[in-house]
């Protein structure tokens, strides 16, 4: 298991401490034993289910928006500009 | 006067006949939130605009179907200029430039945000432990666990600290924590409220959906947040929703299946008090039939498998740079990516690892391939069902809640717990969680689920349903 562990935390860049390692390998055993009775289900070739999606794209056309408006969501503004961080 | 007493629609009557104004109500609410959450800790952040925001509505007349009425709000929704951390020190400074498309339907009625409510990490949990910001309490016995992962709106609406509330329910998070506080929640169709703004778990089950006191007060609040949004690609149009409709609904005649598999394996305290709820559905005139549902039981291994297998996917943003807190560091991609995401809780590192895995080589035919295709029996299976009858019943939670910390060994404990809320969310149809009464002082509550779009009819059957079992009266904290 703790082979196993390590492999799945590097693969979604986690860092586990010791503590949440011990943790982590008890919920993550408890949640496979729930997983295993998938195991033995025989499927065929019925289609998947997964909720439609129905793209609706609005109209390519130019929209007026306010600067002001804008302006107020960003974190640092310097009259009409963005102040970003200094990079060099 | 104690106005937490008082139903959502009746203080709405108050505010439109002036007799009290936004700006008492709201200061009234977060007062009462600064005194008793201190013992509860259901929010997150409170909105200290809220009763400036008040005022406006007061001055231009109180407009609106809210008429100014406070409305609390769980972590994962956005709200433009309060900050939204979905529970995660990961996003302990998230302030957004936008509201959810449901926080701008809620405004245009004249609701003031109030605050924004406790809950798992990222919605992931049953018990509302999982918080970065610590655990809720549950108002009804504050040694145990309100449920989760909307622990802290179901909770504040218990405690009588916001007359209303939004959830989002992805594997019963609205209808657990509804059942453990003995409050009312609905799990909305899939597609009926839109997700624009709601930070995302797992897209293709979650839904928001109202909280409150009672059924009424909680199709209220339905009625103003559902609809088609173009801003969600999943949004569905919706038959229109009647308050009116919903009071004079017959329950006479009515067919009624109780899933007998599901019901069998709950403890004993919740099928007895079950038991009771299924008399109370015969006395109101509705037909009820004990009918068994072939694969049900598989609905737990596919819910988690496509849960964890879309967080891994959905979380994976939480990097730094785009999301999550800035991480100015010399470090390399790679470790600086790990840095961030030590922030995560250890219930959100076990989800997106397990996600990982059944997403694998070697493991998806195995799992996710397979929980599609469970997830597609069990919607088929529970549509036949709900063309031979009008709902299905079962029991919310198979237990009580569990004292706070007393299942941290026992996951597997936990995670069985939702085996009576997921088969809703696999299939898509909508489900509402009631007070039954109460067991051993704790609250137990009954499940309705009816077809896709028929949240009228939901609403209708758990109105007669209440008015025999009563409602639970809000604690005084």
């Amino acid at each position: 298991m703790k082979g196993e562990l390590e492999y799945l935390a590097d693969l979604v860049l986690l860092e586990l401490t010791r503590e949440e390692r011990r943790e982590v390998a008890k919920r993550l055993k408890a949640l496979k034993s729930i997983l295993k009775k998938l195991e033995s289900v025989e499927v065929g070739e019925e289609p998947p289910f997964l909720p439609t999606l129905r793209l609706k794209l609005r109209k390519d056309e130019p929209r007026a928006f306010n600067v002001e408006e804008l302006l107020s969501i960003v974190p640092k503004v310097k009259g009409r500009y963005v102040k970003g961080p200094k990079t060099i | 006067m104690k106005w937490e007493k008082l139903s959502a629609i009746r203080l709405i009557e108050e505010l439109k006949s002036g007799s009290i104004t936004s700006e008492e109500i709201s200061a009234y609410f977060l007062d009462k939130i600064k005194k008793v959450d201190r013992i509860l800790n259901s929010f997150i952040t409170l909105n200290e605009k809220a009763v400036e925001e008040a005022k406006k509505v007061d001055k231009n007349g109180r407009k609106g179907r809210l008429a100014g009425l406070p409305i609390a709000v769980k972590d994962n929704i956005t709200t433009k200029g309060i900050r939204t951390t979905c529970a995660s020190r990961i996003l302990e400074n998230y302030i957004p430039p936008y509201d959810a498309e449901v926080i701008s339907r809620i405004k245009r009625e004249g609701g003031i945000i109030i605050g924004k409510t406790n809950m798992d990490e990222f919605a992931m949990g049953s018990s509302g432990e999982n918080s970065g910001f610590g655990p809720t309490k549950n108002p009804r016995d504050l040694n145990r666990v309100p449920g989760g992962s909307s622990s802290g709106s179901a909770a504040a609406i218990a405690a009588g600290l916001a007359p209303l509330a939004l959830g989002s329910d992805t594997g019963g998070s609205i209808r657990a924590p509804a059942s453990f506080t003995g409050i009312v929640g609905l799990k909305p169709t899939y597609g009926a409220v839109s997700r624009f703004g709601l930070i995302a778990y797992a897209n293709s089950l979650e839904q928001i959906g109202p909280m409150g006191k009672n059924v009424l007060d909680t199709a209220y609040l339905y009625s103003i947040i559902y609809g088609e949004d173009e801003k969600d690609s999943t949004s569905l149009p919706s038959p229109p929703l009647s308050i009116e409709r919903i009071s004079d609904f017959e329950a006479k005649g009515v067919k009624v299946a109780v899933l007998t598999d599901l019901v069998s394996r709950v403890d004993e305290p919740v099928k007895k008090m079950f038991e009771r709820g299924i008399n109370y559905i015969s006395e109101i005139g509705a037909e009820v039939n004990e009918v068994k549902l072939e694969g049900i039981d598989l609905a737990l291994p596919a819910y988690y498998v496509i849960a964890c297998s879309e967080a891994s996917s959905n979380l994976a943003r939480y990097d730094g740079v785009r999301f999550g807190v800035d991480c100015r560091t010399n470090l390399n991609w790679r470790d600086a990516y790990k840095e961030v995401r030590k922030l995560f809780g250890k219930e959100v590192k076990v989800r997106i690892m397990l996600g990982a895995y059944t997403l694998s080589a070697g493991f998806f035919e195995e799992y996710y391939v397979k929980a599609v295709k469970v997830r597609r029996r069990i919607r088929d299976g529970l549509k036949k069902l709900l063309k031979k009858y009008d709902y299905v019943a079962i029991p919310t939670m198979p237990v009580l809640p569990w004292r706070i910390g007393e299942k941290l060994d026992d996951p597997l404990y936990v995670y069985l717990s939702d085996a009576l809320t997921v088969p809703a969310n696999l299939a898509g149809v909508p489900a509402i969680s009631l007070p039954i009464g109460l067991a051993d002082g704790l609250p137990v509550g009954i499940q309705f689920i009816a077809d896709e779009f028929e949240e009228e009819k939901l609403f209708g059957l758990a109105k007669r349903f209440e008015e025999k079992a009563g409602e639970l009266e809000v604690v005084d904290l």
